[in-house]
């Protein structure tokens, strides 16, 4: 896997809390290639989000424990010192994040905190105002000059997160994480923003790691999907694949909850159960106790990666024929 | 922002207002005759009545409040019974004491509570937070006065390094001072670790790691500049709480400023300074208050836009 | 359950350090009578002003009192106070928050500008301007810190009250035509009480360290009342000679204030981590 921008190899994070560890993300594993848009898709809680923070190393929490290797063009960055971070954040990744109210700082104007990060990059502060106002009509604000001095509240939600978008894409980094960037938006607006960011990645070429629990925008948007639950990577595949042949339990009923995919009597499938809260080791399979299939060795041993095709694998007890 | 300062200046005004209006009246609230309350109660009858018609009394209450509020506007507080003196001449002596001890109370609050309060949530749960934590926690529990009487005991009394009472040499204004600035400081210590983590959490915070900005960046132009706004509003209203804390200790080592009048009033029933002190005590809170809200406003564009357009 | 709670208050360090804190004072106050050595009156004229010692463990004063049993007997005031200007507070307080925050318009702005006046006069001048009004004493005392402090509750439950207002519960009971005042004491008040309750753990000690103020003033206790304010007061003159008698009453007031600073701040953090006070 030559052309992997990212690499993810046996990702774990723990926090330290009262009673012990929690396991946050156990032992993950992906890669995404250049130019890619990748999806990371589960419930809320799964440890999606905290993947992305850990890319950046944006955790400011001392009692956390990473273990295994996120590699960025080479380099590991769990083992990269800060000022390393500080070169790589901005110029190699970018990212979103859901709520672009809270996401801006509501002192400065947008135009001065996109120019801030221009200036980051070296450039002189004439210039890059006038970069600002290019990228600003780049992700179609309209009447840019004047919005760049808007202040965050003054702006709509999804203004907002095209300012983010366009804050982000300012130094053209090579990968953008997108942490449910339009979960606070309406629908229509939700769809501008994916079609900015397609079309951003097509004409960059930069790739994208795409964190939601929206199926709909993995649909449109995603060449990879992995499927995560409770901390573990358990599926992972193209979007073709992934979407005609969901085969580990929980991408199945994950799949079948959606509205669309009803059964006859028009009622929404649902999953029993909540996702657990793992503390320290665990044992056997996450998903055993609400798993419709499973069976003794699921709940004492780890399941093994069962590979379904090229480029589509699960971890899971069940033979592969199904 | 013109609009919002205005706003906030006449609910100012208003409050001055009122604030006059109740001190005004304090003297007439109380059971029994005004003029018995000002002076010693073996006043024959027919001086007293003279003294009614010098004193106004005989007016209506309107009338009276608008002579008396006259009056201060033109610098006449009115008499002290008790020190035969006019309360404008005690003040021309006494404010600035005042003023000076909280000034430099103030500053060095100011320069010890806020980067104390930032290193310690910025180095949350680390020995130096829990140091000064702890010691902040013990320190704000001790009331001002017996740490005043304790630094006489210590410095005063037994090593003899510095003057128990007195004001005029610089040695005077330590022990005071220190009095003043020690629980103060330790609650407004803890205060700005609170505003403080609240911005840390801040999602922008990320944001500006997130575009790449170096450490030292973020910490000024993104948290610094954010809990600056809070801290703002802590100092302005530690400014009553200081001047609380200077009657008090002014009481203690015999400063001769506006608290110990205020104490020496209230303990003589001199009413005309009492009120003086009381109303020129609430102006500069309510200035300080305004200062304040107009100084967050500045920094602070979201209370602009809420305060300035609509309501 | 139990256990789960009995954890919860072993993780909590604050809480339960300054539980027993409080209880330590609490049992001063209530069995002073039977703790203390001697009557907090009892003058032994022949032992004036002795420095500690077995006899006397915190010394005597100037009247020969034992301070051990005067620093004991001294928690009564302090508690009193404390616990009466509290009442008095919530009463006004909360009343007039829960009008204020539910009623909204002209009532709100009325009773948040009377608020507002408490504030624009430091609370110990204040208090002194109440107090030259009704007179010197602990009982004037109470009455004047309380008509200056109730604020703080109004502030509080004011806002709370406003944000119960918009939430379904209330508006369902609006919608059943229940009568306001069964709204406000069943559906918003008990939602609103652990704040209170917070609020009024963190003013007690900030009560009994204005009010000691007073006494020390000589503005509060009299004599020949314990209270520690009045004993450091009286102290004063004695303390090149004498300073045992300002070091202990002031270790107690300090002790009591620390102790439920701690009680409080272990309370906010289980009941209501974001109020701020």
């Amino acid at each position: 896997m030559n052309d992997a921008l990212l690499e993810v190899n046996r990702l774990s994070v723990g926090y330290k809390v009262e009673d012990g560890w929690l396991s946050a993300v156990h032992d993950v594993s992906f890669a995404i290639r250049k130019g890619e848009f990748f999806a990371l898709v589960g419930e809320s809680g799964c440890g999606k989000s905290t993947i992305a923070s850990t890319i950046m190393r944006l955790s400011l929490d001392h009692n956390e424990r990473l273990e295994g290797e996120v590699r960025f063009e080479g380099h590991d960055l769990i083992r990269a010192t800060e000022p390393e971070m500080e070169a790589i954040r901005g110029s190699g990744i970018g990212m979103i994040f859901q709520n672009p109210l809270d996401s801006l700082n509501p002192v400065y104007t947008v135009g001065w905190q996109i120019d801030e990060a221009l200036r980051a990059g070296g450039m002189d502060a004439r210039s890059a105002r006038k970069r600002t106002v290019e990228l600003m009509e780049a992700v179609q604000i309209p009447d840019a000059a004047r919005r760049a001095n808007a202040f965050p509240h003054e702006l709509s939600g999804g203004m907002r997160q095209r300012v983010m978008i366009a804050m982000m894409l300012s130094r053209s980094p090579r990968l953008l994480i997108a942490d449910e960037p339009t979960t606070a938006l309406d629908v229509t607006v939700e769809a501008q923003i994916l079609e900015i960011m397609k079309d951003m990645r097509d004409r960059t070429g930069a790739s994208v790691l795409m964190i939601t629990h929206n199926f709909g925008i993995v649909a449109e948007t995603a060449d990879h999907v992995g499927i995560m639950y409770a901390g573990e990577l358990v599926e992972c595949g193209s979007v073709y694949e992934i979407f005609a042949r969901p085969s580990h339990p929980y991408s199945f009923a994950l799949l079948n909850a959606l509205p669309r995919r009803r059964k006859r009597d028009g009622r929404i499938q649902t999953i029993e159960g909540t996702v657990p809260r793992i503390l320290g080791e665990s044992r056997g399979c996450r998903f055993a106790n609400r798993c419709p299939r499973a069976m003794d060795c699921c709940r004492t041993e780890a399941p093994p990666r069962r590979e379904l095709g090229a480029d589509h694998w699960m971890r899971c007890h069940l033979e592969v024929n199904a | 922002m013109g609009r919002y300062c205005i706003k906030k200046l006449l609910q100012g005004l208003l409050m001055i207002f009122t604030v006059s209006v109740l001190v005004f009246l304090m003297l007439h609230m109380m059971p029994g005759d005004p003029v018995d309350l000002m002076m010693d109660r073996k006043v024959d009858a027919s001086k007293k009545e003279a003294m009614r018609v010098q004193y106004g009394f005989d007016k209506p209450l309107p009338e009276q409040y608008f002579n008396w509020l006259g009056g201060i506007l033109h610098g006449d507080f009115g008499t002290s019974i008790r020190m035969r003196q006019p309360v404008s001449k005690l003040f021309q002596a006494r404010i600035p004491v005042t003023l000076e001890l909280c000034g430099i109370a103030m500053l060095l609050e100011l320069v010890i509570a806020v980067p104390l309060g930032l290193l310690s949530a910025y180095k949350k749960d680390s020995l130096f937070d829990r140091i000064v934590m702890s010691l902040s926690l013990f320190f704000a529990a001790i009331p001002s006065f017996w740490t005043a009487v304790m630094l006489i005991l210590i410095f005063g009394v037994t090593l003899k390094w510095l003057p128990i009472s007195g004001f005029g040499s610089p040695s005077n204004y330590v022990l005071p001072i220190a009095a003043m600035v020690m629980g103060w400081t330790a609650s407004s210590i803890r205060m700005t670790k609170t505003e403080v983590l609240d911005v840390l959490r801040e999602k922008y915070v990320l944001t500006a790691y997130a575009k790449g900005l170096p450490h030292r960046s973020v910490m000024v132009r993104h948290v610094l500049r954010n809990a600056l706004i809070l801290v703002t509003v802590v100092v302005f209203m530690s400014i009553p709480w200081l001047i609380g804390g200077a009657v008090i200790i002014e009481n203690i080592f015999v400063i001769p400023g506006m608290g110990s009048l205020l104490t020496q009033a209230i303990l003589n029933q001199d009413f005309a300074v009492v009120q003086a002190c009381v109303l020129l005590i609430a102006v500069l809170t309510v200035i300080c208050n305004l200062m304040s809200d107009i100084i967050t406003a500045i920094l602070d564009p979201r209370i602009r836009a809420s305060m300035g357009g609509g309501e | 359950m139990m256990k789960k709670t009995l954890r919860a208050l072993a993780r909590n360090k604050n809480l339960l350090v300054g539980g027993i804190m409080v209880l330590i004072v609490v049992v001063m106050a209530l069995f002073a009578g039977l703790i203390a050595p001697y009557p907090y009156n009892e003058a032994h004229l022949l032992d004036k002003m002795k420095p500690p010692c077995a006899a006397y463990p915190f010394g005597t004063d100037d009247f020969g009192r034992d301070m051990l049993s005067r620093v004991i007997y001294g928690a009564q005031p302090a508690l009193r106070v404390a616990l009466l200007a509290m009442i008095i507070e919530m009463g006004i307080g909360i009343t007039l928050g829960l009008i204020a925050g539910y009623y909204g318009g002209v009532v709100d702005h009325a009773v948040t500008f009377v608020g507002d006046l408490t504030w624009c006069v430091p609370p110990i001048v204040l208090t002194m301007a109440v107090i030259t009004m009704i007179g010197k004493g602990l009982d004037n005392v109470i009455i004047a810190t309380a008509l200056v402090s109730w604020a703080q509750y109004t502030r509080i439950v004011r806002a709370k009250t406003q944000a119960l207002r918009g939430m379904a519960f209330v508006e369902t009971a609006v919608a059943f035509n229940e009568r306001d005042s069964a709204i406000l004491l069943r559906y918003i008040l008990p939602n609103v009480m652990p704040s209170i309750i917070v609020l009024a753990s963190l003013s007690i000690p900030q009560t009994i360290m204005s009010t000691t103020a007073l006494s020390f003033l000589g503005m509060g206790a009299q004599p020949p009342s314990p209270d520690w304010g009045l004993a450091l007061s009286a102290s004063f003159r004695f303390i090149t000679t004498a300073p045992w008698l300002a070091v202990f009453p002031g270790l107690a007031l300090v002790f009591t204030v620390f102790a439920f600073n701690l009680f409080g701040e272990g309370l906010r953090d289980m009941l209501d981590p974001r109020l701020k006070v």
